[in-house]
């Protein structure tokens, strides 16, 4: 009892002191919460959208691995860039994806690459009846949500840039592509 | 938050990254972490996850990437020229994203399924000390490579010839496994679950879950492996644990396994239905896509071979023959033949054709050619296997999903 009454003595004597530590522990907690978010990968797009959605910075196996750190690391997500480029092809493409510019391009980056990279399209060749057979695929096992009225300006952008190869091809072998020479 | 064992060094007592672990990561990113003090317990940022985050980096330079996201990456044919495919040259096909962490303290197989007589479960230290291992080199090949030679084109990786590796892995007879697990004669197949993520991050929509008929699954040369050259297998490729089984295509083999099925009917999982790593049963017209219905399932790989020196493009000097070498194989068969042409197939040499190390391995072989004037020459490879079936001159069946083209390998050579 006694060593309890000397105790509650101590406190009040000590209570602003004790009351000043307490709201400085306070204080250092809240500043010791994180303000910076950990990089959040892009939320799917609604169906509906009609205006470029929110583009995902998509980097490709030849970026330096820095680079994508450095990006997700920023207090904030940069303004999408519009760089374009030259492909190996000739044709002038979207830097970040790779994608061929023109009309309706920026649908198909907006609403294709949030689950798989663009060079899933870059490899495709298909008339209009495989890419629709493709999209409803992906609705019917990946997941892959209703694309409503952009469905249409996309499969427009997709049979444009990426349809069937012109080639007169008989099932023979078509001769090889010309190499690099080398002498090794 | 799960954390890669190998990586608690990078941590001191108290949770937080190590001074020189932050030293590290800003000498690998050319500039410091601006909030490097926030930075949570345990937090492992993403720069050392190199394995995940860019499985590249431990890659070879000159492997073609086709896909990044999910990553399916191809070997050259002259990068394969290595008698056992090592981890920097290996292809990489994946049909969703790597585990974001393992947690391998508690890592379990478990074998479970209709035609068990009890489902059982193993922990790694389990398998290493309670069966016998096994090493084993085996082919794994994805069952589209030589897509790219489809005309019309078809959907899927379009590999030219290097979605294909002979590594050694080390592991378990799945036979030695289910014997000790117990299983029914009413068991038809295996099916295999791996820890792989969908692409949507869904974590309930499963990747892929395929498996290959019982008799199959219990051959002597059915691993699963924890060890592949030696080492760990690189996340990439399935660490910790893995199936593998040589001579199928290579989606039988699961990656990340943690359990496997044994099935009293063909077992169907993601990627084992519709018209997945499946082939028309009646040969079609080029171009044509039959119902589901009209599909079966691939099972041994078909024979095929690959010229692995020179790279092509050589110029070689008239004065010298020129040698050649490479790879065979036929799936669950055995190539007995390989014959090389200069003159696109209107003569055909033999080369020297090494027996596999085991079943199910590739086999070398060797060939010296002269060329009889300068100009430009390609030099074709044709495995025979050991039912004297050969590899095709031209596109072979074609088939709506681009699987098994096996079609000959050729180089272009300039003879000056």
């Amino acid at each position: 009892m006694e060593k309890e009454t000397g105790n509650f003595r101590r406190m009040a004597k000590y209570r602003w002191l004790i009351a000043s530590v307490c709201v400085w522990l306070l204080c250092a907690w809240v500043a010791r919460q994180p303000v910076t978010q950990q990089p959040v990968p892009a939320k799917k797009i609604p169906a509906k959208a009609h205006t470029a959605a929110p583009v995902r910075r998509t980097t490709t196996a030849k970026k330096p691995a820095k680079a994508k750190l450095a990006a997700a690391v920023a207090a904030a997500e940069t303004a999408p860039t519009d760089a374009t480029a030259l492909n190996g092809q000739g044709v002038m493409v979207d830097e970040a994806t790779g994608l061929a510019l023109g009309e309706n391009m920026v649908l198909v980056k907006g609403q294709c690459t949030v689950c798989h990279s663009s060079k899933l399209i870059l490899q495709s060749h298909f008339d209009r009846g495989k890419w629709v057979e493709r999209i409803r695929w992906m609705q019917r096992t990946q997941e892959l949500w209703d694309l409503g009225d952009t469905e249409k300006p996309i499969l427009d952008y997709l049979v444009k840039n990426y349809g069937p190869l012109p080639v007169n091809f008989d099932g023979r072998r078509l001769p090889l592509s010309p190499p690099n020479w080398h002498t090794r | 938050m799960k954390t890669n064992q190998s990586n608690s060094s990078l941590f001191n007592r108290r949770g937080f990254l190590k001074t020189s672990s932050l030293a590290t990561l800003t000498s690998l990113l050319g500039t410091p972490i601006a909030f490097a003090d926030r930075l949570p317990k345990h937090y492992l940022p993403l720069a050392f996850r190199l394995d995940d985050a860019n499985p590249m980096a431990t890659k070879n330079k000159n492997l073609v990437v086709l896909n990044d996201k999910p990553w399916n990456v191809e070997t050259p044919a002259y990068l394969l020229d290595d008698d056992v495919t090592p981890a920097e040259k290996m292809f990489i096909r994946n049909n969703g994203q790597i585990p974001a962490s393992i947690d391998l303290a508690n890592w379990k197989l478990t074998i479970n399924g209709e035609s068990v007589k009890a489902p059982k479960t193993y922990s790694l230290a389990d398998l290493k000390t309670k069966f016998k291992p096994y090493t084993y080199q085996l082919v794994v090949e994805c069952g589209g490579n030589g897509r790219a030679g489809y005309f019309p084109k078809t959907a899927g990786n379009q590999w030219t010839e290097g979605g294909v590796s002979c590594a050694e892995w080390t592991g378990v007879r799945l036979k030695d496994i289910l014997a000790d697990v117990g299983i029914t004669d009413t068991a038809v197949y295996i099916g295999y679950y791996g820890q792989d993520l969908h692409l949507s991050g869904d974590p309930n929509q499963p990747v892929i879950s395929r498996g290959v008929p019982i008799a199959k699954a219990l051959e002597d040369e059915t691993l699963v492996a924890w060890a592949m050259n030696g080492k760990d297998i690189p996340l990439v490729h399935g660490y910790p644990l893995r199936l593998v089984i040589g001579g199928w295509p290579a989606s039988v083999s699961g990656k990340w396994l943690h359990t496997i099925a044994i099935r009293n009917k063909v077992h169907d999982g993601a990627k084992m239905t519709g018209k997945s790593y499946r082939v028309p049963i009646h040969p079609v017209v080029p171009g044509v896509d039959p119902p589901d219905s009209d599909f079966k399932i691939i099972e041994s790989m078909p024979v095929k071979s690959v010229i692995t020196f020179p790279q092509t493009g050589l110029e070689t000097p008239m004065s010298k023959s020129l040698a050649l070498r490479g790879h065979a194989w036929a799936g669950d068969r055995v190539a007995k033949e390989l014959h090389v042409s200069i003159d696109f197939g209107e003569t055909w040499q033999r080369a020297d054709l090494k027996a596999p190390k085991n079943r199910l391995a590739w086999q070398q072989w060797s060939a010296e050619v002269t060329f009889p004037i300068q100009g430009y020459y390609e030099v074709w490879a044709r495995a025979t296997d050991d039912k004297g079936v050969s590899q095709p001159m031209v596109m072979p069946q074609w088939n709506p999903e681009g699987y098994i083209n096996n079609a000959c390998h050729r180089i272009a050579v300039k003879v000056v």
